[in-house]
């Protein structure tokens, strides 16, 4: 500790080059951090137990659909709470920019609230929803960014669920939810009244997307799980039983291996920032032989060269990974743009503690060999250059 | 003249003194060849998936799908608007009949190729018409399904990708098995996705009913599209758009499209970022090395802007080995990659395809960056008093 002075006025020997290092190193740390916690997300392995909220989907393929007298079948399955039902609406809101903006759903309205507690709809506004057909909520985020009010006609143009009038469909807005589990929280979709949506379309009436459930004893998660996708497991449409994370990650995983991707390229980054920096921390090193020898005239022990050089290395790829990490960690909080359906993405200890030790590693790699050289270095001949 | 001269006569110096300083030069080259490799790669993904989607540009194939759907998937023809569609003009005529195949169409889970996840396979019903409107459609091997048995054919990209459809194989759809018989081939268009089976078997097992999917059309010729189009439209039993097959694919690739490119861009943009401050520091260190040298050229009446040009044709010529270098390597090692993602709704094998053009994009790229890193490092140098960079020798 008492050389950190000596440690820190050899990296400031030259500003311009530290500074440009460290920079170089700080992008680094930046990508990693912004691109591990995607890596992570794809391979946590789903785990069922002690999940509170599951979803029953349809089992061989998504454009299956699931008889709504599941619900009810389901809804009776000793160690459930609440069920409801959820059918994806799809449509066309404006455009299809902005209808990529949110997702659009026709629920049983009652139990959905329930079940979703994390949406949070004033009392009056959530009467509204449940008892008037037309009804629709919409959550906070999207009514900002379509500046859409209470009592707002909302128009939807059908892809899937025609009426009979054809294509046009129009919703009453009563009431805008805000999430619970703070400003981060997914707050984009749209619900509308199952039973005024079942009435109105031509085809298909009477099929839903999910069930979705919350359970008595969150440890029976599993083996309600099983018990549900058995009792249907011969019936013309089977059921898979998993959690709301697992289903939508595995739609998103069809993209490709995406965390293979992900690890591809920062494999690239760091290998490419690896060799950019052991060159500049050798030429530094290089430069001050002279230096160094007059540092082991005065005794130092090679070990003590040895450890001034490393710590040298070790000072700025900590600092520079603390404030890259740092950085990551606050533009992630605006991921939920990008990929609004998963929830917003976190830059977990785990990333964080794989990010030093990369910096700890990377610092070894670089530091070691010319913190080698510089205690091999000849005194004589150095001091004569 | 004196200028030009001036410039060749320090670029090469510096050019030739490059061996000496190989560390501090592959600097620039790794660092730009890194940014210019994951930025062709990733660019290359985006084009390799749209020249799938856009396929195999027969500008006389159409899509019928009921009016408001933008996808087959959500697609409803019913048997009767079918036979009425087939008869309506512009539809090039066969000696078995107008040449339009009414087609069924749902997605099946099937996993990939080493993992256990199931994705999203399309299964296409289609009728006997349908090999004669894909004229492009040859068998690679095995042979054509049997109308009225459970039977497949599965196209090459999907072999490739999914697990379990080799010719012989059974497959285990809603409890039924259904026999491999054949391989075909569209010559990479997103057909080769696919597995086809009898359209009539496939409504039955998956209780379709009396609707078809979409209808594939091949028209008499290109020019009749308009025809075609305002013949069904004036039709009052029939609810149904349109659409020539290059613009259907071509809309429903956008978004993936757009995605690739964009996460291509913005990773690329923050690692050239880091690229360009390893080239200002390479560069600041290349010129103060040379301080002397400098100097002296310039006091031997060497001008400021041969001197800044010279240190800028040294980046940026370094910057072009890294990027060809990047190029070439993007070439040979994902040049015709096989992938698959997911369409609109269902998976598409595709392969990368590392362009001529892409190329050119990821090395303009690197001249961009080798000009910007040598350009302050150039200055520097050219401002530098003579009297005190001589002094510090």
């Amino acid at each position: 500790m008492k050389y950190f002075g000596l440690i820190l006025a050899s990296l400031w020997r030259k500003p311009l080059r530290t500074s440009l290092t460290a920079a170089t190193l700080l992008v680094a740390f930046l990508l990693f951090g912004l691109l591990e916690p995607v890596s992570q997300m794809f391979s946590d392995s789903s785990n069922l137990a002690g999940e509170s909220r599951l979803w029953v989907s349809p089992r061989h393929s998504i454009s299956d659909m699931l008889p709504v007298r599941y619900h009810q079948q389901i809804q009776q399955i000793e160690g459930i709470d609440t069920a409801a039902h959820q059918t994806w609406f799809g449509g066309v809101y404006i455009d299809a920019i902005s209808s990529s903006a949110f997702t659009r759903w026709a629920v049983s309205a009652e139990e959905f609230m329930q079940i979703n507690s994390q949406m949070v709809l004033p009392q009056e506004q959530l009467n509204a929803f449940i008892n008037i057909p037309t009804a629709a909520v919409v959550g906070r985020a999207t009514a900002e960014r379509f500046g859409m009010k209470l009592g707002d006609k909302i128009p939807l143009t059908a892809d899937i669920w025609h009426n009979e009038d054809g294509s046009h469909w129009t919703f009453d807005l009563v009431g805008i939810y805000d999430s619970a589990e703070g400003e981060n929280a997914d707050t984009s979709r749209m619900l509308i009244n199952y039973d005024y949506f079942d009435e109105y379309r031509i085809v298909g009436k009477g099929i839903v997307s999910n069930v979705v459930f919350t359970l008595d004893d969150v440890e029976r998660s599993a083996s309600i799980a099983t018990e549900i996708d058995s009792m249907f497991s011969n019936s013309q449409m089977e059921t898979l039983t998993s959690t709301e994370q697992d289903y939508l990650l595995n739609q998103l995983s069809q993209v490709g291996n995406i965390g293979l991707i992900v690890r591809a390229i920062m494999g690239a980054v760091f290998f490419t920032i690896l060799l950019l920096t052991a060159n500049t921390m050798s030429q530094a090193v290089r430069e001050r032989l002279a230096e160094l020898a007059v540092l082991k005239t005065l005794g130092f022990q090679n070990q003590n060269i040895l450890l001034i050089v490393l710590a040298e290395a070790f000072l700025l790829s900590l600092i520079t990974a603390a404030i890259g990490l740092g950085l990551a960690a606050y533009l992630l909080q605006y991921s939920e743009y990008i990929v609004p359906q998963i929830t917003t993405l976190n830059l977990g200890m785990s990333s964080v503690m794989t990010g030093l030790l990369i910096a700890v590693a990377l610092s070894l790699i670089v530091g070691l060999p010319p913190a080698m050289q510089a205690t091999r270095v000849n005194i004589a001949a150095a001091l004569q250059r | 003249m004196k200028t030009l001269s001036q410039i060749i006569a320090i670029a090469l110096l510096n050019l030739r003194n490059i061996p000496a300083r190989l560390g501090a030069s592959a600097v620039i080259i790794i660092g730009i060849g890194g940014v210019v490799t994951v930025l062709v790669s990733l660019l290359a993904m985006a084009r390799g998936f749209q020249a799938t989607m856009l396929g195999n540009g027969f500008d006389d194939r159409v899509i019928i799908l009921r009016a408001g759907s933008n996808s087959e998937i959500n697609g409803a023809i019913t048997f009767e608007q079918a036979g009425i569609i087939s008869n309506k003009p512009g539809i090039q005529k066969s000696s078995t009949g107008p040449l339009v195949a009414g087609e069924s169409y749902v997605s099946v889970n099937i996993s990939k190729r080493g993992s256990e996840n199931p994705s999203n396979v399309p299964l296409r019903g289609v009728s006997e018409n349908s090999f004669q409107v894909r004229q492009e459609l040859s068998l690679v091997a095995g042979r054509n399904i049997e109308f009225g048995k459970f039977e497949v054919m599965v196209g090459v990209g999907a072999v490739d990708q999914f697990q379990g459809l080799e010719i012989g194989s059974s497959l285990n759809l809603r409890n039924t098995d259904w026999q491999v018989v054949g391989i075909f081939d569209t010559g990479g268009s997103i057909y080769d996705s696919e597995i086809w089976t009898d359209a009539a078997i496939l409504n039955s097992v998956f209780g379709r009913g009396s609707n078809y999917s979409s209808m594939a059309a091949r028209l008499s010729s290109s020019q009749d599209f308009e025809q075609l189009r305002s013949a069904l439209e004036s039709d009052p039993r029939l609810t149904t758009k349109i659409q020539r097959e290059q613009d259907f694919y071509g809309t429903q690739s956008e978004a993936t499209n757009q995605l690739i490119t964009g996460v291509g861009i913005s990773v690329s943009s923050i690692m050239a970022i880091g690229a360009i401050f390893a080239v200002l520091n390479t560069m600041y260190s290349a010129v103060s090395v040379r301080s002397v040298e400098i100097a002296t050229l310039r006091a031997l009446g060497f001008g400021r802007v041969p001197i800044v040009t010279s240190v800028i044709i040294e980046s940026m010529l370094l910057a072009l080995i890294g990027g060809a270098l990047a190029g070439l390597l993007a070439f040979l090692f994902f040049n015709g990659f096989t992938a698959s993602t997911i369409g609109t709704n269902t998976q598409v094998a595709f392969e990368f395809m590392v362009t001529g053009e892409l190329i050119m994009t990821g090395i303009t790229l690197a001249l961009v960056l080798g000009f910007i890193g040598g350009l302050f490092p150039s200055i520097a140098a050219a401002r530098m008093p003579i009297t005190v960079a001589l002094r510090a020798a």
